[in-house]
């Protein structure tokens, strides 16, 4: 990798970062790794996860943490929400009286209805995110210089993010739509937040992502960040010399070699074709190596996340 | 439990297959290859996706797919040089907004309530864009499909979402159930006034209920949600009665889940627990697929090469040392991850012994039309075949 996009840098600085894409192509692999890299920094950051417990913490080698948001590591913070703890944090912040909101919200039928009413679980969480992005501390001033959200795959993050968009249209006037269009302002903010979109070298995560991402932007009114092209294959001087492989199948020693090679080459063929249909969508392209070596999460975080450092520092892009 | 047949007896004898697991493992063209597999043994099937992602239009070669069903014809396979499958395959996707409309359309029985409650802007965001929306409509769907008089289908391939909301997809019976059944809902349809309404139900002073819920979600919220509740009265009866034939479809015999997987770590651990939760349910699994296995270069024994016998070999081909050492490194690697995802394998079939655990291998490029389909068809099938390990 030579370097980062000087536009993806200034994304990757940006204060409301959202990480999407298809299932099972590293969303919190990269949420992790961008969080780590900001708290490397110097910036207080929380990474947030949605409804989805203990990815986050398990990439970075750490206990589960739901309900307040706990320091992991120097300037890291990190919580996993989930729509009953989200709901019941709103609640007592609103209400302010634990005892009231036992009485109310606790009550088993009152509970009964309140889950009957779609996707109040998306919007408190929601909430909770707009809450902690825009919470001050002793000194008024921002408590938290980023927050990063590992949201969920394709269809669910869009769920998740135009929901608030949805309860201020449809809701009236009340304490929710005002709340509502507060967390909508958040999620449209050109300047200050973005949606990241993560790949996998492809057809399908590509084709998803793709489509995710102009969803975000007509759909949801979002800023598209980066383009994360994960699980990317190094390529190899002696990766020239794989047409060899036709020739290596007729001698039967060599067949081992011969399908390995032949794997590796159609990965790389593959892998370039879905690197090209990136590259006319976008200039923001952060491609992120397979790494072999690395056995861990945790240590592919760390190693990520100092490479960024890195290359961040090197082209001074600024703190603000 | 199912005790290990093939997954071909497993396919052959069920009505309904329900593919579910953690996302990005496959899970649709699993369901996509079962379906043609078995429309290859001349039945009617259907497959069906309730994944918002519009995946399996991509997955079947079809330029877009909507609520409606569509055959996947003939000609799309002999156009590859397929044979074609001497059943009938169709495939049709969820569209919620269509698919809600159609229920209040066809089920209403009330011509002037029924426009009301088309035209409330609660129930057209419920319609089409808030959570959870869909797993109903893909229990409605489920049910439309199983009991279609008219080209009855001999079996249903049922994609679901990803992991957590697959959970949701089978509560949604038991939760419309509930939520019908449920006092408060029903206390909402009946008072002028709903928040006064709950807070007499449950006992709380009803200013005080008002006061509290009104802080939350404001007044007018609870008055909206109950036009939109009262719209659907009438409709009540008919959800229940089909709520209720779902929870018998899910739990019947002969519907069977398969577990999808792929065998690394966080994906078994995902698999393992929708199959606790499944086994809990009295649910009947059939198998776990574990999709894109590595190939072990070296599963001959011995048939590893010295490195300078390697690079001998390939000099004579014309190859530099540089290749030797790639392939030498890039077989090694394979091989490991091979055998590491086969002890993982072997740790899931020891904790839910008797169950059939299927490694599907691989395959160069990933599917994205109707013969990575077919690939996958024949791995599947030949995977179960060979490679039973309970």
């Amino acid at each position: 990798m030579s370097g980062l996009p000087i536009e993806a840098k200034s994304f990757m600085q940006r204060r409301f970062q959202v990480v999407t894409g298809k299932g099972g192509v590293g969303r919190t692999l990269i949420a992790a790794s961008l969080a780590s890299t900001l708290a490397k920094l110097g910036k207080k950051t929380l990474l947030l996860e949605v409804n989805a417990p203990n990815h986050c913490a398990r990439v970075l080698g750490t206990e589960a943490i739901t309900g307040d948001p706990r320091l992991v590591s120097e300037n890291l913070y990190l919580c996993s929400m989930n729509p009953e703890d989200a709901l019941r944090e709103y609640a007592l912040m609103i209400l302010k009286f634990p005892a009231l909101y036992r009485l109310v919200f606790e009550n088993p039928l009152v509970k009964y209805f309140l889950r009957s009413i779609p996707s109040l679980g998306e919007v408190t969480m929601l909430g909770k995110a707009w809450f902690h992005a825009t919470q001050l501390n002793e000194e008024g001033q921002k408590k938290y210089d980023h927050v990063i959200v590992d949201a969920p795959a394709t269809g669910h993050a869009l769920t998740f993010l135009s929901v608030a968009r949805v309860v201020e249209k449809t809701v009236p006037k009340g304490p929710m739509r005002t709340e509502a269009g507060k967390m909508a302002a958040l999620i449209e903010d050109q300047m200050n937040s973005c949606a990241h979109v993560v790949f996998t070298p492809e057809e399908m995560p590509v084709t998803e992502g793709l489509e995710l991402s102009k969803k975000l932007q007509r759909d949801v009114g979002m800023k598209l960040g980066i383009y994360f092209m994960n699980k990317v294959c190094a390529e190899d001087v002696a990766d020239r010399e794989l047409s060899l492989v036709e020739k290596m199948q007729d001698i039967e020693e060599l067949h081992p070699y011969a399908a390995a090679g032949f794997a590796r080459k159609s990965n790389l063929e593959n892998q370039n074709t879905q690197l090209k249909r990136l590259l006319l969508q976008s200039e923001n392209i952060v491609k992120v190596l397979e790494l072999r070596s690395v056995k861990t999460d945790a240590q592919r975080v760390s190693k990520l996340s100092s490479e960024w450092l890195e290359f961040s520092a090197l082209g001074g892009a600024s703190n603000d | 439990m199912i005790d290990s047949t093939t997954l071909q007896e497993t396919v052959h004898r069920a009505k309904v297959i329900v593919c579910v697991g953690p996302g990005g493992v496959g899970k649709t063209s699993c369901s996509a290859a079962i379906g043609i597999h078995a429309a290859r043994q001349g039945r009617r099937v259907a497959v069906l996706t309730i994944d918002p992602a519009r995946r399996l239009a991509n997955a079947l070669g079809l330029p877009s797919i909507g609520n409606e069903e569509k055959d996947i014809p003939k000609s799309a396979f002999e156009k590859v040089g397929l044979e074609p499958p001497r059943g009938r395959i169709s495939a049709m996707m969820l569209d919620i907004k269509t698919a809600w409309d159609r229920v209040v359309q066809n089920y209403h029985p009330d011509p002037t309530e029924r426009d009301r409650l088309l035209n409330n802007k609660f129930y057209r965001s419920l319609s089409t864009s808030l959570a959870g929306s869909q797993e109903y409509m893909a229990m409605e769907k489920l049910y439309e499909l199983v009991h279609r008089k008219d080209d009855p289908l001999d079996l249903v391939v049922l994609d679901t979402p990803p992991a957590a909301s697959a959970v949701d997809f089978l509560d949604a019976p038991s939760k419309m159930l509930g939520a019908l059944d449920n006092d408060a809902t029903r206390w909402v349809l009946n008072s002028s006034s709903t928040s006064r309404g709950i807070g007499r139900l449950v006992g709380i002073s009803t200013s005080l209920f008002s006061r509290t819920i009104g802080k939350f979600t404001g007044t007018e919220v609870l008055d909206e949600l109950s036009v939109m509740l009262q719209g659907f009265s009438g409709m009540y009866e008919g959800f229940r009665e089909r709520a209720r034939a779902v929870s018998e479809i899910l739990g019947d015999p002969r519907t069977i889940f398969l577990v999808v997987s792929a065998p690394k770590a966080g994906p078994l651990r995902d698999a393992e627990q929708f199959a606790r939760n499944l086994m809990s349910r009295q649910l009947t699994i059939g198998a776990f697929l574990l999709n894109r296995a590595t190939y072990d270069p070296f599963m001959n024994p011995n048939s590893e090469l010295e490195s300078d016998e390697l690079s001998e070999k390939l000099q004579a081909l014309g190859g530099s040392d540089a290749l030797a050492s790639l392939l030498e490194r890039e077989a090694q690697f394979r091989q490991s991850q091979a055998s590491r995802e086969n002890e993982l394998v072997h740790k899931l079939s020891r904790s839910f012994s008797g169950l059939q655990t299927s490694l599907v291998p691989e395959f160069p490029g990933d599917i994205h039309d109707l013969i990575g389909l077919n690939l996958m068809e024949n791995k599947l099938f030949s995977a179960s075949r060979n490679s039973n390990l309970s």
